[in-house]
This record gives structure tokens, sequence and C-alpha cells, in this order.
């Protein structure tokens, strides 16, 4: 048995006069998580629903081992969505949560109980089998939503925000575990996220999305090393941007007293500092290009004091590929 | 076809509910109108004439009217009162079934109650007796089939508190429990609070109990048939009378006060949707969800 | 403190008249000035048991009123969710058109309607009086289950759906159990709305359809107040027991069996 390809083509969906994305093009192979990461309220939840079978595309297919599933309904497609908020149904017990979609497959009962045990050991929540879901708290909630969506083994699980209703500390636990989770299985999944931190340690991949179009896709560094336009850059990179088709690395700063030492620099203002891993970070402000940094010094700088940041060569400065605009 | 139908499910939806008593309604009350209007000889005006040069048309509408905006206006008040001081209570435990209580029983039942309970020879005016208050049963006031209709109001709002309760309790269910604390912190009274914090979700609900009171009342037969004096009558015993008449001639006047009653309850609702009807009343119907 | 000397007070306002009617109906003889009856009897319980109509009466009311039930939950579940979980336009304006069978006099309608159902064959017939009876059952229904599908929300039906369930499914798995308190309701509030309509049969059904109703106006002129206080009692215990039935059948019929606040 090959491997399952998942190809998302042309998929573009308006609502009216509103394009809220377009074009997108995704290929996913099987048991490869996909981290969908944007800015809050850009359509990353409209993308999946779409997916999902939840809304109609306006343009384009969903394809999964060649197989069309533009008309095919939500309820008959191999994909599983997972909403913000764990969604559990507060009438059914939490074993009865996580066995509900075997429940309208003819599955045996006996059968349904023991495999939702199994889940339910796998969550670690073993001992909640006859709870309700009110009795729970918000991870653990999430927990069970998750066990519910990949019980059927769907061929492609859609996770939106699925830890933004938890706090940072468990948020980072549950992730991780989560990730494993998904592995261990071989579950192909899209994960959005508007966290960039989330989205690395997700994501094989990462697709950036803004602006009705996934900006760029490939892996965390690749893209961290290589942005292909000055969005992609300003969002996911450390760096300063110059203009329209040129950027500087955070790693390529440095900072220096007088203006002779450099190739390139700036005037900048220490706005505030921080500390990280045994390390002191500045926050700088450049106000002749507007741009703001981080970066990690050694050496003593307070609050206010001016400084002048720059570069040393020409090489220094990272230009965008041609021929990718907005 | 099909097509039309998923993108307009709404309308399958609701179309059920269209097909059988909105447009009876609406079918019967067109009916209504064109039989009042016609005669042995075709379209008149003539059912309206006589219904307003009759003084016994006045004598109930006027009883009617009154009877029915005091009934309301005391339930809606009453009912409000109970429900802000007593909805915690109510919404949690088996007081609930309390208010439920007077929802078994139809109206008239309820009206049979209040003529065991206050007629002349009743059971309050017999513990009056008990404990020597008054002498003789004719010493009791006459609470019942009088011109002014107590018993018929009495009948009314004990029945109907219930009812506005029962409207006004899920308002409050909802109800933030921090905003009182908020306004008074900033300064102000019982008063502030209440206008601040439940007023914009009250009044809606408020507004449509007491028309849906008031439009049942003014139209009611039952009640009034039971518990009400032989002049004035309350309008739709009237009507009823006209409509059931030996002489048929009588029906197009019956359905004429019909219409006039009709037309007095979409008066107040005109009246009470103007009052409410600004942005904040939309705002707080569309809001929440 | 005073939340519990007004709840003290509002039972003995609810509950005195209840009593009293229960009182009334087993008394004998009950003279004035006395606090309780001198003699106590079942006679009233006999004579109202023993009226040749009684039995054909409840029968109907329990026909008809049923029917109007299962309507109204037909009717109330399809537009209260649409009301609840679509938006098109006039939505407003329909919200407003809903309440109008309640608000026009049902009198009105039933003696404009009068001569069309003598047409159509079911005036005096105890169909005409079952459709009738919608008027003023559907809005609150309608009403009632608005608020429960508001409540219940929409998402629960995204992510079965997204799971793999059925439309239909969804209705009998996630929405049926977790309206079965508005269920409840309906029928208590629908069949008692049903119950009390005399106007309405008596236009409607002629001579011809005998409800309880029917029977109850004309004994008002009877001078004993001990058979209309049992008269008066019976009235309460057709929906109760209804009630009762209902609560079986949901048993029976809800999946997922467990109360939950």
């Amino acid at each position: 048995m090959g491997k399952d390809l998942i190809c998302i083509e042309h998929l573009s969906k308006s609502f009216k006069e509103n394009t809220i994305f377009e074009n997108i093009h995704l290929k996913i192979e099987e048991g490869e998580i996909v981290a969908l990461v944007g800015p809050s309220g850009v359509g990353k939840s409209t993308l999946l629903r779409v997916i999902a079978g939840l809304e109609d595309p306006t343009k384009g297919d969903i394809l999964i081992n060649n197989k069309s599933f533009k008309f095919i309904p939500a309820n008959k497609r191999p994909i599983t969505m997972m909403f913000q908020q764990p969604l559990l149904f507060p009438h059914m017990t939490v074993l009865q949560n996580i066995v509900y979609s075997l429940s309208f497959q003819k599955v045996k009962k006996k059968e349904m109980i023991e495999k939702g045990r199994e889940y339910l050991r796998l969550m670690q929540l073993t001992d909640y089998e006859n709870r309700y879901p009110h009795e729970l708290s918000g991870g653990q909630q999430q927990r069970v939503s998750l066990a519910r969506a990949i019980i059927t083994n769907p061929k492609l699980l859609l996770l939106d925000e699925p830890f933004s209703s938890l706090d940072n500390e468990l948020r980072v636990k549950v992730r991780e575990w989560v990730r494993q989770l998904l592995k261990d299985k071989g579950i192909t999944a899209i994960f959005v996220t508007h966290d960039i931190e989330e989205a690395m340690v997700m994501g094989d991949r990462i697709a950036i999305f803004n602006h009705k179009r996934i900006q760029q896709i490939g892996k965390s560094m690749q893209i961290y090393e290589n942005p292909q336009n000055s969005y992609v850059a300003q969002f996911y990179c450390d760096g300063i941007l110059l203009n329209e088709r040129e950027f500087v690395f955070s790693n390529r700063l440095v900072i220096g007293e007088s203006v002779d030492t450099f190739y390139k620099c700036w005037k900048a203002n220490v706005k505030s500092q921080f500390k990280k891993h045994g390390h002191t970070f500045f926050k700088l402000y450049l106000p002749t290009i507007h741009e703001q940094v981080v970066l990690r010094l050694d050496k003593n700088l307070s609050i206010g004091q001016e400084v002048f940041v720059g570069i040393h060569n020409p090489s220094d400065i990272y230009s965008f590929p041609v021929g990718d605009t907005k | 076809m099909k097509k039309w139908f998923k993108k307009n499910k709404w309308m399958a939806y609701l179309m059920p509910s269209f097909l059988f008593p909105l447009s009876i309604t609406i079918y019967g009350l067109i009916m209504a109108i064109k039989e009042s209007m016609t005669d042995n000889t075709g379209f008149s005006l003539q059912a309206y004439r006589a219904l307003f040069y009759d003084h016994a048309f006045w004598a109930s509408y006027l009883y009617s009217v009154r009877i029915s905006t005091i009934s309301t206006v005391l339930s809606l008040i009453i009912g409000i009162l109970i429900t802000r001081l007593l909805y915690q209570k109510l919404l949690k435990t088996e007081w609930k079934l309390l208010v439920w209580v007077p929802m078994i029983f139809p109206h008239f039942v309820w009206g049979y109650m209040v003529v065991l309970l206050l007629s002349q020879t009743g059971f309050i005016s017999s513990i009056f007796n008990h404990f020597e208050w008054i002498q003789d049963f004719s010493q009791f006031p006459i609470l019942l089939y009088e011109p002014f209709g107590i018993g018929i109001i009495v009948t009314y709002v004990w029945k109907e508190i219930p009812f506005v309760v029962l409207m006004l309790l899920p308002v409050y269910a909802q109800m933030n429990q921090q905003m009182p604390l908020v306004v008074k912190t900033l300064g102000g009274n019982e008063w502030n609070v209440f206008k601040t914090t439940e007023w914009p979700w009250v009044a809606p609900v408020l507004f449509e109990t007491g028309i849906i009171i008031f439009a049942f009342i003014l139209s009611a037969y039952e009640v009034p048939a039971l518990l009400g004096t032989t002049y004035p009558k309350m309008l739709s015993v009237l009507s009823y009378e006209w409509f059931f008449y030996a002489d048929f001639r009588y029906r197009p006047k019956a359905f004429a006060l019909m219409v006039v009653v009709t037309m007095t309850i979409m008066t107040f609702v005109l009246i009470f949707f103007h009052m409410v009807n600004q942005k904040r009343y939309r705002m707080m119907k569309g809001n929440g969800r | 403190m005073v939340k519990k000397f007004v709840l003290v007070l509002l039972s003995i306002l609810i509950l005195i008249p209840v009593l009293l009617l229960i009182v009334q109906s087993l008394s004998k003889r009950w003279n004035y000035g006395h606090l309780l009856p001198k003699e106590w009897s079942l006679r009233a319980w006999d004579v109202l048991l023993s009226e040749q109509r009684l039995t054909e009466a409840i029968g109907w009311s329990y026909l008809i009123g049923i029917l109007v039930i299962i309507l109204n939950i037909f009717i109330g579940v399809l537009a209260g969710k649409a009301l609840a979980h679509e938006n098109f336009k006039g939505k407003s304006m329909i919200e407003t058109m809903l309440i109008l069978p309640i608000i026009i006099p049902s009198l009105a309608v039933a003696m404009g309607v009068h001569f069309t159902m003598i047409r159509w064959g079911i005036a005096d017939h105890w169909l005409g009086v079952v459709v009738v009876h919608l008027i003023p059952t559907v809005p609150y229904s309608i009403k009632m289950f608005r608020n429960a599908f508001d409540q219940i929300g929409l998402k629960q039906e995204e992510q079965a759906n997204s799971l793999g369930a059925s439309k239909l499914y969804i209705f009998y798995s996630i929405y049926f159990p977790q309206l079965i308190q508005t269920i409840r309701a309906v029928v208590f509030l629908i069949f008692v709305i049903s119950l009390s309509q005399y106007a309405l049969t008596a236009i409607i059904g002629g001579g011809n359809v005998l409800t309880l109703a029917m029977i109850y106006f004309p004994y008002f002129s009877t001078v004993d107040d001990a058979v209309m206080s049992s008269f008066s009692l019976l009235f309460a215990t057709l929906p109760v027991i209804l009630f009762l039935l209902c609560e079986f059948v949901l048993r029976l019929m809800n999946p997922y069996k467990r109360k939950f606040r």
C-alpha cells in the first residue's frame, strides 16, 4: 500500500465581494504535519473549514490520492477537524464522546468500548471514563477532543489553534505531547496557529499565510534563512527590513560607536532589555527606517542610549528572490 | 431545485410554521374584515355604524380596555419585582416548580378558584366571619360580578404573574453577576443598577410579554364569560353572543367588533414598538450570540 | 430574610387556592363561617365520574391535545432551529410575524375561518379543532425551541459533522438529548393551552366535538361547589398524567440517559 498524497489545488474562497484566500496550493504526504501560521483573523480557519467541507470553495479542489472531494459533503470526507474549543458533547460521558464516530460505523458495542478505553489510556485519562465534560479541565477536554478526532484514523486531521484556550505553561507541555502522538500514529495533519514558535515546534513544514495567499512554505530553517519576500521576512525572521527588496539578518548586525567602521549604518535607540538563557537581549529602535530589532549583546547598554547599528559588508544585505511580489 | 433548497434551507424549515398558524391567522383576519363589511346588499360599512352608535359597545370597550391595561401593568410590575428578588432561588431549586403550578390550570379554572375565594360567601369571607371580623356575609365587599371587574383582574393577575416570571427568568439567568458591583463601586444606587445593567435586556422581553398579555386579556372569552357581569360585558363575550345570535344580521356586527379589537391591539403594538424600537432594542435583540 | 418571606408568601398564594379546591371537592357540608367542612365525603367525585360524557370528553381532549403537541414539536423544532442558526434577509420581520397568531384575537380568526372550514368539511370535526388549536400554541413552541437551539449553539453540529455523522444522526444523538428539557415544557404548556380552549372549540367544533372544556362551562351555572371543585381538579390531573407518560417515552427514546444540569 502506497503512501497517501493529499493535494490542495487552486483553492479559493470569496464571500460576495470579499476574497478570503485564493490560489492555495499544498501537497502533503502521509504522516506529515504542516503548520499553517499567520496573524489572527486572516482566514486560516476559513481555509481549514473549506478543506473539511464545512464551507464550499469558490474555486479549486481537494484531492486525496487523486480522488476529488470537492463535491463530497463534510461528513463523508476522511477529513476530521478539531476546533479551538474542545466542543465535547456535554450530555455524553468522556468515553461516549471518544467513541462517537464509531457509533455510526456499525461497530459492535463491545469493540467500541475497548477501542475507546485504548484511546483513554493513550491520553492518560483512564480514570475519567464515566465523567462528564464539565468535570474536566481545559487541557483534559482538549485531549478527549483529540482522541475523538483520531480514533477513526482520518486521512487528514485539521487542527484550528487547539491550544489557544490553554495557559502558556500547559500549552508547551501539551503540544509536544500531541506532536509525538500524531507522529506515533502516523497521522497527516494541518496545524493552524498564530504563534511562530508553536509552528516551528509542531510542523515538519511551515506555511506562512497572509494577504489571501500562502506566502512561503518550507522547512523551518529554510524559511528562516531564505525568506521569499518582505512580508515573510518581517513576520518570521529576525532582522531589519531596508526596503521592499532588501533585508538584513540580526546576526549580521553589529553595534558601534562611530560611523566609520560600517559599510552602512543607522542610528538606534535602546528601548528595553531582557534576559533569557543567561544572555542579555536589547530591543533597539531605528528611527530612520522605522524598524525595530532585538539583538543579543554582551555589552552594557542603558535605556535611551543612542548607538549605531550597521553592517560591515555589502554581502550582509539579503535580497529577496526576483519574481515574487505580495 | 435541490441547489435552491440547499441554499435556502431555512425556507424549508420555516414553511410548516408559516403554512399553518400564520396563514390561517392572516386568512381568518382578512375574512373577518371582509365579513364585517358585507351584508345582504354587498359592501357596506353599516355594521361599523351600528357598532359605534351602540352604547353597549362603548361601555364594553372601555370596560375591557381598562381591565386589560390594569391587569397587564400589575402583572408586569409585580412579575419583575418578584423575578428580581428571587431569581437565584427560582433558577436553581425546586422553587421553579412553584412557578409552574399555576400553569397547570386553565384560566377559567383559576377563575373558579377566585370565585371560591372572593365571593361574598367564599372562603375569605368565611374566615372573616369565623374570626368575627364581620357578622354576616353581606358585609363582605362585593368583588365579583361587579362593574369594576375586580374578580376578572385578580384572576388574570394571579395567572399571568407566573407567566411573566417564566419569561423573565432566562434573561436574568444570563445576566452578568459582576455588573451590579461595577455600578455600585462607581457610585450608583439600586435604581442605577437596574437601569444600566438590567433594563436594556429586560425591556424587550417585558414589552413583548406585555403585548401578549394585553392582547390575550382583551380578546379572551372564557374567563369573562364565567365571571363577568351582565353589563358591561367584555368585548369577546359580546361578539360571541352576536355571532351566535338567532338573527343573522348581527354577524357583521360581531365581526366588526373583533376587527376593532384587533386594531386596538395593533395600535398598542405600534406605539410600544416605536418607543422601544431604538438602536438599543435592535442591538439587544441581535446581541448575544 | 426578605427573600424567604416572599417565597413563603408566594407559596401560600399559589397553593391555597389549590388546597381549597381539594378540600372543597371532598366536603359534604361546609357551612359559612367554618374553617373546615363539617362533613367529608367522596360524593362530589362520584357525581363527576358518573357523568356519562366525561370519558368521551377526556378521550377527545387527549386525542386533540396530543396531535396538537406533536405538530407543535415538529413545527417548533424546525422553525426554532432555523431562527437560531440561520441568518437570512427579512429574518427580523419573520420573527415579528411569528408572534401574530397570539396577538390577533383567536376569536376573530375562528369566526373568520368558520365558513371556509365548513366548505372544506373540517368544521364540526375534530380535525378542524386540531388545526385551529395550533394558532394559540405554535408561537410559544417556536419561541421555546428557538431559545433552546440558541443555548446549544451551532458548533456541536459542525464538530459532529466533521466526525462523520449524518444530519439525522446528529439530530438524534446531539440535539434530541439536549432538547428534552424543552420538550417537557412544551408538552405541558401546549396541552394546557389546548385544554383551555372553549370559544375556539365551540365555534369550529360546533356541537360535535366534545372536549372537557365544553362540559365544564355548562356546569358552572350549577350551585354544586363540590362537584365544580372536583371537576376543576380533574383539569389539572390530565396534564400531569400526560406529562408522566411523556417522561416515560422520552426516557425510552433518549440515547444518552443521564440528566445533566
